[in-house]
């Protein structure tokens, strides 16, 4: 008996899926996707998106199709470097993530096509820009149809968008356990008030979510009314205009003062970013992962450099500064994230599969955690023997920076907390690192304070006996 | 009462395959939504068109995006 496993992560349509062969992401178009994809591809709207990188571009391949007996075609889709989910993204982020789904929408429209689904989770940050990667989320369009994904691009989109600029920007959070988008009836009842005089928001939001749990029923395979093309493209527009009058400002976050504040005069920045950089010139890395990066000052010495990097900070206020900077320097190699390492992005979904982890989904070939340690040690209450033990699974290369005990800032940590709960200095430091890296590197930057540490995995070191 | 309201919004849509059904719930209660404010939609749209077709010939506009 054959046994074919599809994917955890695309089980839901029936036009296709995604699955994974020899290390090379494949997605399978079914023979019931026949016609959409036909028409995608031939209408010129195929061209027409990836030409504005509004999809990702694929190729067709020869290779044996996952499950011959439904394949018509199998795709090789561009490689995007690392999957980012809605919850990890900024307020901006997630705003261009929204326009880029009614973009497409609109686009699709001229020719014939719309979106069959609007999930959040068909759209990934690629290059510097969010793109739809799902191929297979355009269907023929349905004149005199209402707009099947509607309620989804509500409940995906606008509703967090709506919280996150009107509630609290820490909302966004709510997508991690509302895998389908926030409900609408949930997201109304945390919106303030004022947002009921706002016309998009009470229109798509409040009235919408007041219907959401009728009892209606459309006729099988049967339309639940006349719904024209201007009707649609009025739809589209208004939720684009919606989307737009939403902002949030960072304002004065404490994390986005602390690189500017921080211990260290503009000399010794100078003098710390000059060392980040002799290092990634030495080991010249494929892929970085800047942990607690704050606004990216030190993760663009890897991007820069042409080297793909992900910044990760779990202050929404640094990740939307960051991104706001990729945005203007148009860069294609730095991806903020919000990540709290003390709590990150878990795998959730059907069997914990269907949404992964944020380690499972990448690894990168060196790891910077500037300035991070003494906030894993202290305000995490984690052994250095642990954190040393995580960075050691996480990546090869580490360039770590130690912050003393008499460090300002770490004085200020434990005056908090009235102690240290485990062993933290140098010696320590160096003893629990040592068991999992070697040192190849040592760069004191403060005198009698801060020091940066090239590591390299025990494990991937090369041989002596060679 | 909401089903009521369904049975008189609903009219003779084209012919389609039910395939996508299973793939999405596309939320009735969404589904007649829309339809009951496609005229709002369609004025709103037509109006901005009008709009935009106006700045066009006096400012020579052109559309981005």
């Amino acid at each position: 008996m054959t046994r074919h496993s599809l994917s955890a992560v695309s089980f839901r349509d029936p036009g296709g899926f995604v699955y994974e062969d020899q290390g090379c992401i494949l997605r399978q178009v079914n023979f019931l996707a026949r016609e959409h994809y036909d028409q995608l591809m031939k209408s010129g709207l195929y061209r027409e998106l990836t030409e504005r990188r509004l999809l990702i571009a694929h190729d067709e391949v020869d290779a044996l199709p996952r499950v011959s007996a439904t394949a018509y075609r199998v795709i090789r889709p561009e490689p995007v470097s690392l999957i980012s989910y809605p919850f990890e993204w900024s307020f901006s982020q997630y705003k261009d993530a929204a326009l880029l789904t009614l973009a497409v929408e609109r686009h699709a429209l001229r020719r014939g096509m719309s979106l069959k689904d609007c999930s959040a989770y068909n759209v990934q940050f690629h290059e510097g820009q969010p793109i739809l990667i799902d191929t297979l989320s355009l269907e023929q369009y349905h004149e005199g149809w209402p707009w099947v994904a509607y309620r989804q691009f509500c409940q995906h989109f606008l509703a967090p968008l709506a919280l996150m600029s009107l509630t609290d920007i820490q909302l966004g959070q709510l997508c991690r356990t509302n895998l389908d988008g926030i409900p609408l009836d949930l997201a109304t009842r945390l919106l303030p008030w004022r947002s009921r005089v706002q016309f998009g928001l009470s229109l798509h939001l409040h009235l919408h979510g007041l219907v959401q749990h009728s009892d209606a029923q459309t006729r099988e395979s049967g339309s639940p009314g006349r719904f024209s093309q201007s009707a649609m493209l009025g739809l589209i527009a208004s939720l684009e205009s919606t989307v737009k009058g939403l902002s949030w400002k960072p304002g004065r976050s404490t994390w986005v003062a602390y690189s500017k504040e921080s211990t260290y005069l503009p000399d010794q920045t100078d003098q710390k970013s000059r060392f980040i950089a002799e290092f990634l010139e030495l080991v010249r890395p494929a892929s970085v992962w800047d942990l607690g990066a704050n606004t990216g000052n030190f993760s663009r010495l890897a991007s820069d450099r042409g080297i793909s990097t992900v910044a990760f900070d779990f202050d929404p206020a640094c990740v939307e500064v960051n991104y706001r900077e990729v945005k203007k320097r148009q860069e294609t190699k730095l991806l903020p994230l919000l990540v709290d390492l003390l709590n990150p992005s878990p795998a959730c979904g059907w069997v914990n599969r269907e949404r992964t982890s944020i380690f499972q989904r990448g690894r990168p070939e060196m790891v910077l955690a500037l300035a991070l340690i003494h906030h894993l040690a202290i305000t995490g209450s984690l052994p250095l023997e642990n954190i040393a033990e995580f960075f050691s699974d996480l990546a090869p290369w580490l360039v770590i920076e130690f912050v003393a005990p008499d460090d300002s800032q770490v004085q200020r940590l434990i005056a908090q907390r009235r102690g240290v709960h485990h062993p933290y200095d140098q010696t320590q430091f160096e003893t629990c690192f040592n068991r999992y890296f070697s040192i190849q590197e040592i760069r004191p930057i403060l005198p009698g304070g801060r020091i940066l540490y090239l590591m390299r995995r025990r494990d991937d070191e090369p041989s002596s006996d060679g | 009462m909401v089903s009521w309201i369904v049975s008189l919004a609903v009219g003779h849509g084209p012919d389609v395959s039910p395939w996508f059904w299973a793939y999405l719930d596309p939320g009735s209660g969404s589904m007649l939504f829309q339809v009951l404010i496609a005229g709002l939609l369609s004025a709103l749209f037509c109006a901005r068109s009008a709009l935009f077709e106006l700045k066009s010939a006096l400012f020579g506009d052109h559309e981005r995006g």
